[in-house]
C-alpha cells in the first residue's frame, strides 16, 4: 500500500512538472493541454469510484497550486467528474480505444466549463462565446489527443502495481 | 456508549454520499480561506511548489540552451546588418550620455539646494521565470525567488522594457506573478503626453494576443493612436512613471458615453524570460529598524 501511494504521488509530481515546463513548448495557438485532467480521467476509467474520486481530487488540487489562484476549484470539479466516471466504468467496453478519448473529451468540456462558471462568476460571462470556441473546445480536443499517449502508460503502470498488491484493475 | 458512537462513525464513513459531501464542504472551506492572497493557508502550496522548483529550473535551463542553439544559426545571418546599425546607434547614444551626465550633476546640485529627500528606497531582485501559466485561463507565471529571498505579495514586477505585473502569491522558494494583461489585473495609469488618468485592464480576448485595454475613458480625455501610457503612482502598488505601453487602437461606440482604447504593452509577454521585483520601503520606516 505504501509503495503504491509513493508511486502515485511520484506520478502526480511528474505530471505537474511536465504541465508547468515542457508543455509550454508544445502550445498550439497559445493553448496547452491539461495533463493532470487527462491523468485523473484515465485513472478513473480503470479504478473503482472512491479511489477514482480521490485521485481526481489530488490531481485537481495539484492543478490549482500550479495555476496559483484559489485552491479547491479544479479539485472540486475533478473530484465530482472522476467519481461519476468511476461509478459507470465497469459497464464500459474498454478495449475500444475511442472510449477513453471520448471520456476525456467530455470531461474536459465539463470540468473547464464548471471552472469558468465558478471563477468568472463576478465578471458576468460576457465573453462566453470566445471562451467556448477559443479556449475550452481547443483544449478539450488537445486533451483527447494526449489521451492516446497517457492512457496506455497509466494502464501499464496500474498493471505493474497490481502485481505487487493483489488488487485487480478493472479491465 | 462509546461503542455505539464508534459504530455510528464507521457507518457514516462507509457511506459514499457522506464522504463526498464532507469532501465538498472541506473544499469550499479551503477555497474560501485561500481566496485571499495573504492567507496563511497558502503555505499548503509549498507541498507542490518546493519539490518542483529545482526540477523546473533545470528543465528551463535546458530549454533555454536548446533555444540558444537554434537561434544561433538564425542570428548569424542578421548579425552583420545589425552590427552596423548598432555602431551608429552607439555613437549617437554616447553623445546623449554626455548630456545626461551633465544634467545629472545639475540635478544633484539643485536637489541639494532644495534639501529634497527621496521618498522611497528601492531594491531590485532579479528573477528568472521558471514556468508560464500552467492552465489556459490566466496570465500568471512562476519566478524562481520566494519568501526566502524577501519577496512579498503585491511587490511590483518590471523588466527592462516596462511594467510586467505584481507578485500575487509567495511560496518558500518561488512565487507567482500576475501580469498586467490578466483579466484580474487593473493598473492606475497616466497618458504620458496629456497627463490624463486612465485605468488599464486585462481583457479575456485581448490577452491571448498579449494586449490589454484602457477602460472607461471619458469624452473629455483625448486618446490617440501612438500615445504612451505609464504608471500613475496613485495607488501605492506601482511606483510612478514606469513605462506600460502604447495605444494602438481607439474604439468609440455609437451611443456610449465613455470609450476604450487597446494598448500594446512594451513588454513582450511571450518572450519574457527575466524579470526584476522591486522592493520598496518608505525611508523613514527603514531607519527605525
Amino acid at each position: 500500500m505504501r509503495r503504491r501511494i509513493l508511486v502515485l504521488a511520484l506520478l502526480v509530481y511528474a505530471a505537474c512538472l511536465l504541465q508547468s515546463t515542457v508543455f509550454g513548448y508544445i502550445e498550439i495557438l497559445r493553448i496547452r493541454p491539461n495533463l493532470l485532467l487527462v491523468l485523473a480521467v484515465t485513472i478513473s476509467l480503470i479504478r473503482a469510484n472512491m479511489e477514482a474520486a480521490f485521485m481526481g481530487l489530488v490531481c485537481g488540487l495539484a492543478m490549482d497550486t500550479l495555476i496559483g489562484r484559489t485552491l479547491g476549484w479544479y479539485g472540486m470539479c475533478l473530484f465530482l467528474v472522476c467519481f461519476a466516471i468511476g461509478m459507470i466504468n465497469s459497464k464500459l467496453y474498454k478495449e475500444n480505444p475511442l472510449i477513453p478519448i471520448f471520456f476525456v473529451f467530455v470531461s474536459s468540456l465539463t470540468v473547464e466549463l464548471m471552472y469558468y462558471f465558478i471563477n468568472f462568476f463576478l465578471r458576468g460571462y460576457q465573453d462566453f462565446g470566445f471562451v467556448l470556441t477559443g479556449i475550452i473546445l481547443p483544449e478539450s480536443l488537445y486533451n483527447s489527443v494526449l489521451t492516446l499517449f497517457v492512457y496506455p502508460l497509466v494502464l501499464q503502470l496500474y498493471k505493474k502495481l497490481d502485481k505487487y498488491n493483489f488488487v485487480h484493475t478493472r479491465l | 456508549m462509546l461503542g455505539k458512537g464508534f459504530n455510528l462513525l464507521r457507518r457514516l464513513f462507509g457511506n459514499k454520499l457522506f464522504i463526498i459531501s464532507l469532501v465538498l464542504v472541506l473544499l469550499f472551506v479551503l477555497a474560501a480561506m485561500t481566496a485571499s492572497e495573504n492567507s496563511k493557508l497558502n503555505v499548503i502550496r509549498n507541498v507542490i511548489s518546493v519539490p518542483l522548483k529545482p526540477l523546473q529550473t533545470g528543465i528551463n535551463a535546458i530549454g533555454g540552451k536548446i533555444k540558444d542553439v537554434v537561434n544561433y544559426f538564425k542570428d548569424i545571418r542578421t548579425t552583420k546588418a545589425e552590427n552596423a546599425e548598432l555602431k551608429l546607434k552607439i555613437r549617437e547614444m554616447e553623445r546623449e550620455l554626455e548630456k545626461v551626465h551633465r544634467l545629472e550633476k545639475e540635478n544633484e546640485n539643485l536637489k541639494k539646494l532644495l534639501s529634497f529627500k527621496e521618498q522611497y528606497t528601492q531594491e531590485i531582485i532579479a528573477c528568472n521565470i521558471i514556468s508560464k501559466d500552467a492552465g489556459n485561463w490566466f496570465e500568471i507565471f512562476t519566478i524562481d525567488r520566494g519568501s526566502k529571498d524577501g519577496i512579498e505579495v503585491d511587490d511590483p514586477v518590471i523588466n527592462a522594457d516596462g511594467l510586467v505585473g505584481r507578485v500575487s502569491r509567495v511560496d518558500l522558494l518561488s512565487s507567482k506573478v500576475i501580469s498586467i494583461i490578466d483579466t484580474e489585473s487593473s493598473v492606475s495609469a497616466r497618458l504620458s503626453k496629456t497627463r490624463d488618468l486612465v485605468i488599464l485592464r486585462g481583457d479575456a480576448q485581448l490577452r491571448t494576443q498579449g494586449l490589454c485595454r484602457l477602460d472607461y475613458i471619458t469624452p473629455d480625455v483625448e486618446v490617440s493612436v501612438g500615445d504612451k501610457v505609464e504608471t500613475s503612482g496613485l495607488n501605492s502598488l506601482y511606483p510612478k512613471g514606469i513605462m506600460i505601453g502604447e495605444v494602438i487602437q481607439v474604439v468609440k461606440n455609437e451611443g456610449q458615453f465613455d470609450y476604450y482604447a487597446i494598448v500594446k504593452p512594451s513588454v513582450d509577454f511571450r518572450r519574457l524570460e527575466e524579470v526584476a521585483v522591486i522592493k520598496t520601503a518608505v525611508e523613514g520606516e527603514g531607519d527605525n529598524e
